[in-house]
């Protein structure tokens, strides 16, 4: 090697040690990254309860879409992971495990089922990830953690208000329920037999099936037989919420039948048909008013109609604008995420005026309209 | 109000649904030795089939049953062409075959979903206002007579195909002994076959006549098939008329189980009857 080619070498030596020092040195300063904000969604999608997911995932979807029409947050574009929580607590947790450490999402849409949220709600605290459910309206939610928010009613004050209307403005002392074995449904059967008790009512049968059950008729025969003067039926999904309605007909069961908001969707009036008739369910408020509305003729048009529940399509749709907000300000800080969420002022979305209170649930929804059907249709109860 | 009327025609309403599950069941295994998982989707087969020649093309109601019926039976027999029968040729042991259908089984659950969505859905055209009948005090719809009638005349028909036509002889006799039947001139591939064909178109009308009692969604056949296998080796293996046994005893047990102990139990209730069985007389009740 002579001179000259030293030369040669030294000098490309030094430019490269300076021009990986000038990158290297350069990269944090970078302005903030353009790469879309992923953020994790679970619900579900396959199964009983998979109208309610698949909802959810379409107002996602919807909500999504607009806002990186509008231009994103502060130039990056929102990106939604979406996964399979099959209404069950098992596959809810592994879901939320793959979000959180293969995807490195901060912040999850789900669950629908209480199950799934119950069981992804310590995953998130430990990890501080934002769960924000639509849903899930388990009582046991409102102590699950710090990060967990939901804009759908607790069944504490549901469940409640259901055993009041039945016993005092039904004015029917002798109750007989009939509940899925699930997380939601094992918690409204706990706050409204309590609840009947208190009121001077007695519940003279209680039953319960298990998720995928399909044949109802020897619970209902022992409810029959136990000579209720009201039936309240306690599901966690439509279909069986349905066949249960349309079995108890079968049976020529002629007691007047209660039952929650799954009736206000179309898997419970497909599995029972006729057998509505008659029927007094309690609905959330849907989409009836202004931005709800709107919301509601958007998503029909575009995914057909509502096949769950209107409450909680629309409550999913705001909740991706509320996170949205919340990304603006924060970024990806979750600690700074809760905070925000913490001391939201009224937030005016598709279901109403609402904010979160210390709890993270959801305060200034009414949850109770109790609706009947007449010659196959819906209508408020006088 | 009476219980009891009601609880025994609840049994022989399961019973007989059961029936119609473990009837096919048996009859392949009782000629192929292996149990047939993918028996189960068959249900769901039949229950989509009907759905689609009667709700969506709207053809006749009757003329779609015999379209449903046929065409479980078809993929039943197309599987036991395309998957079993080039595996039996290799030889392959029981656990291949179980393993096999166990695939079937799952690929034909996942096709239907895509086709049709998960979603639940009814075969009757009057959910809810079906003619109600009294028994001692019990109720019964129309459909479900229909189901409890099909049922006894689909092991009717079983009985005097197996029993009185060369063909049930030739089936029996592959049932005995495979090996021999061969011997002896049977064309055994072709026989068993034919057994997939009826086996599954079987368990194809079990699940239009589910659909019309309950309603159908792709993962209807797993807990059918599950009560199925249960009936069958409950009443013993592979036997007719054990079958059908074992169907109204689990039929049976499981509704009165519930009587006295909260409905979620059921399935415990129905395995602890199995494991019962399993110990203590593991031929089943009719086996020799």
């Amino acid at each position: 090697m002579n001179q000259s080619t030293k030369w040669i070498v030294g000098v490309i030596v030094v430019v490269a040690v300076v021009a990986v020092g000038y990158f290297v040195s350069k990269g944090p300063s970078e302005p903030v990254s353009t790469e879309p904000i992923k953020i994790g969604f679970i619900g579900p999608l396959t199964g009983d309860a998979a109208t309610y997911g698949v909802d959810e995932k379409n107002a996602t979807a919807l909500a999504v879409e607009e806002i990186n029409n509008a231009g994103g947050i502060k130039g990056r574009s929102l990106e939604v992971i979406y996964e399979d929580g099959k209404c069950s607590g098992k596959d809810a947790a592994t879901a939320a495990q793959k979000l959180i450490n293969i995807d490195g999402v901060k912040i999850i849409l789900g669950g629908a089922c209480s199950g799934e949220t119950l069981s992804i709600a310590p995953i998130a605290e430990q990890n501080k990830i934002i769960i924000f459910s639509a849903f899930s309206s388990s009582p046991d939610i409102t102590k699950a953690g710090d990060y967990i928010f939901r804009n759908s009613p607790s069944d504490l004050d549901v469940a409640k208000g259901y055993a009041q209307f039945i016993v005092s403005r039904g004015g029917y002392k002798n109750i007989a329920i009939i509940s899925e074995n699930t997380d939601y449904a094992g918690g409204v059967k706990k706050v409204f037999n309590e609840e009947i008790a208190r009121l001077g009512g007695k519940i003279v049968a209680d039953e319960v099936f298990k998720q995928e059950e399909r044949d109802f008729r020897t619970n209902i025969a022992i409810i029959k037989s136990s000579n209720a003067d009201a039936i309240f039926i306690n599901p966690q999904s439509g279909v069986t919420g349905g066949l249960a309605l349309k079995q108890i007909k079968e049976l020529g069961v002629t007691t007047p039948v209660f039952s929650v908001f799954t009736f206000g969707g179309k898997d419970a009036l497909e599995a029972a048909g006729s057998a509505t008739e008659g029927l007094i369910y309690f609905d959330i408020i849907g989409l009836a008013t202004g931005k709800g509305k709107a919301f509601a003729d958007k998503f029909t048009s575009r995914f057909g109609k509502i096949g769950g529940n209107d409450y909680d399509t629309g409550a999913r749709y705001d909740s991706v604008y509320i996170i949205t907000d919340a990304l603006k300000k924060c970024a990806e800080n979750t600690e700074c995420i809760k905070n925000y969420l913490y001391g939201m002022d009224w937030y005016d979305g598709t279901i109403g005026r609402y904010k979160f209170d210390s709890n993270g649930d959801v305060l200034g929804i009414e949850p109770l309209t109790p609706k009947i059907i007449k010659d196959g249709k819906a209508e408020l109860y006088k | 109000m009476d219980i009891v009327p009601q609880l025994i025609l609840n049994s022989i309403i399961a019973g007989a649904i059961y029936t119609l599950i473990a009837l096919g069941f048996n009859l392949i295994y009782g000629a192929t030795k292996f149990f047939n998982l993918a028996h189960g989707v068959m249900v769901a087969v039949g229950g989509y089939a009907f759905f689609y020649f009667a709700k969506t093309l709207g053809l006749n109601i009757f003329v779609a049953v015999i379209i449903g019926v046929a065409l479980a039976g078809l993929v039943g027999y197309g599987l036991d062409k395309l998957i079993y029968l080039p595996l039996r040729k290799r030889k392959a042991s029981n656990m291949v075959l179980l393993v096999a259908s166990l695939g079937a089984f799952t690929a034909l659950q996942a096709v239907i979903a895509i086709l049709f969505t998960s979603q639940f859905k009814t075969l009757s055209q009057n959910v809810g206002t079906q003619k109600l009948f009294e028994v001692f005090g019990g109720i019964i719809t129309q459909t479900q007579l229909i189901i409890l009638l099909a049922a006894v005349l689909v092991m009717a028909g079983l009985v005097l195909l197996l029993y009185k036509t060369q063909f049930g002889k030739a089936v029996r006799a592959i049932s005995d002994d495979e090996e021999v039947a061969r011997i002896v001139g049977i064309n055994t591939n072709k026989i068993m076959g034919y057994v997939f064909f009826i086996g599954s178109a079987i368990a194809g009308l079990a699940g239009i006549l589910v659909g019309f009692d309950i309603g159908i969604e792709p993962t209807m056949g797993l807990s059918l098939l599950l009560k199925g296998v249960i009936a069958s080796i409950v009443g013993g293996v592979g036997n007719i008329y054990g079958g059908v046994l074992g169907a109204f005893l689990l039929g049976f047990v499981e509704n009165f189980g519930i009587w006295k102990i909260s409905g979620e139990w059921k399935d415990a209730i129905a395995f602890v009857l199995l494991i019962v069985f399993l110990v203590f007389r593991p031929r089943g009740i009719m086996n020799k």
